[in-house]
């Protein structure tokens, strides 16, 4: 590690909403540039009280919030967005244009681009995210996968360095949430940190390299994907269940078969299993 | 043992109003009483469509164009008033917040029995039974805009419930819920099912419960149903599921994908049955 100060801060942060309860107790995270993190906790847990603290939205009643050396507490919202984009759990709360173009558009303009850097980000962006073909259409029409891809597009479109992800994948089917989760795990290849708040325990293990869990407003876990998602007890006294195939591969550890956290990568480990058997 | 025909659709094709496409595209389908049915599909396959015909309110309702045979307890649901079919059909949806209405959960649990004609004191006797079973006494009096997503899930099926219906529909209910407030909401239903015999077709993404608790798997895509049958025998089948787009139970995928390379005897439902039937197989000598 360098000596950079880390990209998100969250400095002994405490958050209440009313004066008689916390919903975020003393929590101290660093987040590092590059890092593809999930945030796990039951309802009410407070994932999306931090969410929304390091998106500025709402600021530390005690601590401070450091987004890519800014202060919450003092920055303008134009200031966070350009750094942290956020995608909100039901597009619908996030759409509103009349085009996918505009929608595009607007978060451009805002960051008051001229005009031919506008349309030259709205170009790109539309092929990146494959959507050169509905962006005429309006946006509330689309699928709700494809909503979801051009509430992503609209904000990667404005280059943040961290992508906050709340809830991308409830209420969606199979297809749609494998391709959110690929199109996440490309953008951080491409650099951008990704943060992710989610329920769905089958996508943290296989796609995410770091898991924080939240009970009762309080960081109760925070490593390695593999070492949080192993601790079933841990996950278990926070309401979680871990994904059935790490749940198998912890009951065979005893055959010296390693942890896995997909089922393809449980696929290769038995089969270099079975290999190493057969030689002598 | 599944008993007699409760729902049978036969050729059913529906499209909405506002559509030129049909959603339901030729489904026959028979629903017997005491079966606990699990309905896999991705976004826009069909499911709540499918749902809504069970109650009546296709084609009563939702207008549109329905073409085929929907029967529900012996008779065609065309010849039937979606408040008579309430009392045989219940369906919960996704948002429990657009089924509660009223100022409490016990007003909301009158709804149904006195409508359907019980006295006050009656009502409130079946309220109560309903909401004992499902452990939510302590809710009778709370306003449902007060409750986590798991209570009014719980305070919505119990609405339903005092209906008394023979089958209960839950439309991806679980979609909102952490993952224990889920693997409760499983249980529930298999107790409902187990202990009054109450029939239940569940909507869900989550398909290592329902390996686990449905006698029966239908996969819907694109309006036409096609696999139906007991969860070891539909989720063979990968092929059909990937073109579906849903996913298998994750052991299943698991088995699917290591067929080449090792000898299962029969395919896992659960990680327990895939542990003893691994290690069954990894112990052998070669």
């Amino acid at each position: 590690m360098s000596g950079e100060p880390a990209l998100l801060r969250v400095e002994r942060v405490s958050f209440r909403y009313r004066p008689d309860g916390w919903a975020l107790r003393d929590v101290d995270l660093h987040f590092a540039a590059g890092e593809f993190t999930a945030i796990i906790g039951n309802n009410g847990s407070g994932k999306s009280t931090l969410m929304k603290l390091l998106v500025g939205l709402l600021k530390p009643t005690v601590g401070r919030v450091i987004v890519d050396g800014v202060d919450t507490r003092t920055a303008r919202v134009s200031q966070l967005a350009r750094r942290v984009g956020f995608i909100f759990q039901n597009p619908n709360d996030q759409l509103f244009a009349n085009t996918v173009a505009e929608e595009i558009r607007f978060g451009l303009r805002n960051l008051g681009l001229p005009p031919a850097e506008v349309e030259a980000r709205l170009e790109a962006t539309l092929a990146q995210f494959e959507l050169t073909a509905v962006r005429d259409l309006f946006p509330r029409f689309l699928s709700r996968g494809d909503k979801q891809k051009v509430c992503i597009a609209s904000v990667v479109a404005m280059q943040p360095r961290v992508l906050l992800l709340d809830e991308p994948t409830t209420g969606q089917d199979h297809r749609d949430s494998r391709a959110i989760m690929e199109l996440a795990t490309a953008l951080n290849q491409q650099g951008i940190t990704i943060l992710l708040v989610t329920h769905d325990l089958n996508n943290v293990a296989a796609y995410t390299r770091r898991v924080v869990v939240l009970r009762d407003g309080v960081v109760v876990a925070d490593g390695p994907t593999a070492a949080v998602m192993s601790d079933v007890a841990l996950l278990e006294a926070c309401s979680l269940v871990p994904p059935q195939i790490v749940r198998l591969s912890l009951g065979l550890a005893d055959l010296g078969l390693p942890l896995a956290l997909s089922v393809e990568a449980m696929e290769q480990q038995t089969r270099a299993w079975l290999r190493a058997r057969v030689r002598p | 043992m599944p008993g007699q025909p409760l729902v049978r659709l036969e050729g059913v094709r529906y499209r909405y109003p506002t559509s030129r496409d049909w959603v339901l595209r030729g489904v026959d389908l028979t629903l017997y009483e005491g079966e606990f049915v699990g309905l896999v599909g991705t976004t826009g396959a069909g499911k709540s469509t499918l749902c809504l015909t069970f109650n009546g309110l296709i084609p009563h309702y939702m207008g549109g164009v329905c073409e085929g045979h929907i029967e529900v307890a012996g008779r065609s649901t065309r010849e039937q008033t979606v408040a008579d079919l309430s009392a045989q059909v219940g369906l919960v949806f996704q948002d429990a917040d657009a089924q509660l209405i009223m100022s409490t959960v016990e007003e909301e649990c009158l709804l149904a029995p006195l409508s359907q004609g019980l006295s006050r004191a009656e009502a409130r006797a079946r309220a109560a039974q309903v909401l004992a079973e499902l452990n939510a006494t302590d809710l009778a009096h709370r306003a449902p805009q007060t409750l986590s997503g798991g209570q009014k899930q719980r305070a919505a099926i119990a609405a339903v419930m005092t209906a008394q219906p023979r089958l209960l529909v839950l439309d991806e209910a679980t979609s909102e819920l952490d993952a224990l407030s889920v693997h409760r909401l499983f249980a529930l239903c298999a107790r409902l099912n187990r202990e009054h015999g109450t029939t239940i077709l569940l909507v869900s993404h989550e398909m290592e419960l329902l390996a686990r608790y449905a006698h029966r798997l239908l996969l819907l895509s694109e309006g036409r149903i096609l696999l139906d049958g007991p969860p070891r025998a539909v989720l063979r089948e990968l092929e059909v599921f990937r073109r579906a787009g849903v996913r298998l139970p994750q052991v299943a995928e698991f088995a699917a994908r290591t067929a080449d390379c090792l000898p299962w005897p029969e395919l896992p439902l659960s990680e327990q049955e895939a542990e003893r039937l691994l290690r069954a197989a990894l112990e052998t000598p070669e």
